[in-house]
């Protein structure tokens, strides 16, 4: 008699329940997110954009956290391992991100620096069952067109966009059909921004005088230096790294044949440790494009995590990798579930592609209250808006011009490009 | 005329680095039968030594560069008598020896990460004056890079030639058995084999640093492929040969870019092309270039 009293008692309360949450939006179930780190927080040209990446992103995942706990939200997200890919070695981000899907079986890597790093990553997860990868500044257009069982993001813009920046900063120096001289490393990310550049160029009635393309750990660069001088050109578009540049600089300049005020350069030399890599006295006069923050209160954004991380080397790209870890908290809220399938629904339900409230980095507890409701929202991050499309990348971006003067990298916000 | 004498130039710089650090690959090959693959970290060793004494103890260049060929002395002595020296006694196989100087390699490059970071390091020297001769820009620093490794290549041909030791090595290299039962000191063949190994790869090391401009701990990782493929091409275990297959590679890898062969090839093509030429020349004559002296030193 008791038992089906008790029976009766129980199927009306689930029955109330289930009339009661009916009328609510769906709110996710708690999950624990386990989040890592691949970047180049060692090694030549990369270290303090790798450390700050690194930094960054666990920023973001104590802002995420304790934004949880302020808007009740059950379950947590977690820094579990932060590993160092030393020069952003292909093989090195293979076997760390191995590890961090592996051993410590996270949900999101957040990484890496460079494209061919993270198309390493990208070829891990799209294996794994449960792990997607964040790419935070990885530019190549090569990331687009991976296959990576829709596992593979990137908070950066693609280089087509980038492309796009050069040629405008290059018509407006010199004039549309100038002849350019293209020169670039000989990886995924050299080789990827070259031919998106020299498509961009071409098809806006400028000329392409030769391209020239290099190995990273070549012998010698003087090869390459007599190659590019020789060609007809106005102007040159050096696609590189600041270690290699350091060595192509001092050949370059022994030709003879090249200035640098005729050269314009990408994102990797907007950094005063870039500078000093290659040496002041080979980048005056250089100029160059660079994705910049689009975001909300980024300035803010700066001293909050200078006073978080006050030994931060501080680079321009930091905001990306808070962006993505934040992303990747909000997308494991969002989820309610831990499969690569639903992360990746909850990537784009928090990025803002399907709409929502805009949220920046400064209202994490609303943002999390609304995500853990059921809610889409759009992230407006430090980096700016991500808006993933289908493969993964972020909808628009914003770029500037920089040059540098007596070793100094000046910003220009006047020639600044949206897209 | 102009392209090609720069061509030629640059080959040759190349090309007297490679044969100095193949020298050492080569007699120790000749003499131990044992492929250093940690040779190329012995380059960037130097380098970084020199760096250090340079730069931020302010020792003058030329000091630092014979301490540092000193220390690189040093450094393959203490690994011939922990290390190679009780493995040769156990009767450790080639792939045993293979494998321990794969691991050597390995410690040696993160130990000079440790001890001197992982930043690209420059030497204080002038790299950007430069002499024009028949159309060609010759720099400075490769002119001095390429007169210094010629004296040192010179030098230590006529020393294994001339000299008591390098007549005892060369002796060793030839038939250990029977120079050992002839009177002939073998372990100071041996630590002489490592000593001229340490000291040119360390002065290979600040050579290729200086004619780079800016170097980084992978230096010696990076150029290792090429310093092999003079080694094979000069045949393996030829003092003399590595030093001609070092030349050869240079300037062939260099002058493949000439625009009046058929337009020259993409400079990124560099390496194939010398390696192209290796297995060219090992079809033909199986034991390189010099292959009837083969371990002769």
């Amino acid at each position: 008699m008791n038992k089906k009293r008790g029976a009766i008692v129980a199927s009306a309360a689930l029955a109330i329940t289930a009339l009661f949450t009916s009328s609510l939006p769906a709110s996710a179930a708690a999950v624990d997110i386990r989040i890592g780190t691949v970047q180049p927080m060692t090694g030549a040209g990369f270290a303090a954009y790798g450390t700050g990446l690194a930094n960054a992103a666990a920023f973001g995942v104590t802002s995420v956290t304790t934004a949880m706990t302020a808007a009740g939200v059950a379950g947590s997200c977690k820094m579990i391992a932060q590993e160092d890919s030393v020069s952003d070695a292909p093989s090195v981000a293979t076997e760390a991100a191995t590890k961090l899907v592996k051993s410590d079986k996270v949900n999101f890597i957040v990484g890496s620096l460079t494209s061919g790093a993270s198309l390493a990553i990208g070829a891990v997860t799209a294996a794994s069952t449960g792990t997607l990868a964040i790419a935070s500044a990885a530019s190549s257009p090569a990331l687009t067109t991976f296959k990576d069982n829709d596992t593979l993001f990137r908070t950066y813009p693609s280089d087509l966009l980038q492309a796009q920046a050069l040629v405008k900063a290059i018509s407006t120096a010199y004039s549309p059909t100038a002849w350019v001289t293209v020169g670039a490393i000989n990886n995924s990310f050299g080789t990827g921004l070259a031919n998106a550049f020299k498509k961009a160029w071409l098809a806006q009635g400028g000329h392409i005088g030769g391209t020239v393309l290099w190995n990273g750990g070549a012998a010698s660069y003087d090869s390459e230096a007599a190659a590019l001088v020789k060609t007809k050109r106005d102007a040159f578009v050096f696609i590189d790294y600041p270690d290699s540049f350091a060595k192509l600089a001092p050949a370059l300049t022994r030709t003879k044949k090249w200035k640098a005020s005729t050269t314009f350069m990408t994102e990797a030399f907007n950094d005063d440790s870039a500078v000093k890599t290659v040496g002041a006295s080979f980048m005056n006069g250089i100029r160059g494009t660079s994705a910049k923050t689009n975001g909300t209160s980024a300035a803010a954004w700066s001293t909050a995590f200078k006073a978080a991380y006050p030994k931060n080397p501080g680079t321009f790209v930091d905001g990306s990798g808070f962006d993505a870890a934040v992303l990747a908290c909000l997308a494991g809220i969002s989820a309610g579930a831990t499969t690569a399938k639903a992360l990746a629904k909850g990537l784009r339900n928090v990025g803002g592609i399907n709409g929502g409230t805009a949220y920046a980095w400064n209202e994490l507890t609303a943002a999390v209250k609304d995500v853990a409701a059921g809610k889409p929202i759009t992230y407006n991050g430090v980096w700016g808006y991500t808006k993933f499309d289908k493969a993964g990348d972020p909808a628009g971006g914003a770029f500037e011009v920089w040059s540098i003067k007596d070793g100094v990298i000046i910003h220009d916000d006047k020639l600044d490009v949206k897209f | 005329m102009a392209e090609f004498v720069q061509l030629l130039f640059n080959g040759l710089v190349a090309g007297s680095i490679f044969g100095m650090a193949a020298l050492g690959i080569s007699l120790v090959y000749s003499v131990l039968h044992l492929v250093n693959f940690a040779a190329g970290d012995f380059l960037t060793l130097g380098a970084f030594t020199t760096f250090y004494l340079a730069t931020s103890q302010h020792l003058p260049f030329v000091l630092a560069v014979i301490l540092s060929m000193v220390i690189g002395v040093i450094v393959s002595l203490i690994l011939e008598f922990i290390l190679w020296r009780r493995l040769r006694r156990s009767g450790a196989g080639m792939l045993a020896l293979f494998l321990v100087a794969s691991g050597i390699a390995f410690i040696l490059r993160q130990s000079i990460a440790l001890t001197f970071g992982s930043d690209s390091r420059r030497f204080d020297l002038d790299q950007l004056t430069t002499y024009e001769f028949l159309g060609a820009q010759i720099a400075r620093a490769q002119l001095i890079v390429l007169l210094c490794a010629s004296i040192a290549i010179t030098g230590i041909a006529l020393f294994i030639k001339k000299s008591n030791i390098g007549k005892d090595m060369r002796a060793y290299a030839d038939n250990a058995s029977l120079a050992a039962v002839s009177g002939i000191n073998v372990d100071r063949v041996i630590i002489a084999t490592w000593t001229i190994s340490g000291a040119y790869g360390a002065l290979a090391g600040v050579f290729q640093g200086t004619v780079q401009g800016q170097f980084t701990n992978g230096m010696g990782l990076d150029l290792l492929l090429a310093i092999l493929a003079a080694v094979v091409l000069g045949t393996i275990g030829d003092a003399y040969g590595a030093l001609i297959g070092g030349f050869v590679l240079g300037v062939v890898m260099d002058l493949s870019t000439w625009d009046a062969l058929a337009g020259g090839i993409p400079s990124t093509y560099k390496p194939v092309v010398g390696f192209a030429v290796l297995v060219i020349v090992l079809l033909f004559k199986p034991e390189g270039i010099f292959g009837v002296r083969a371990r002769k030193i």
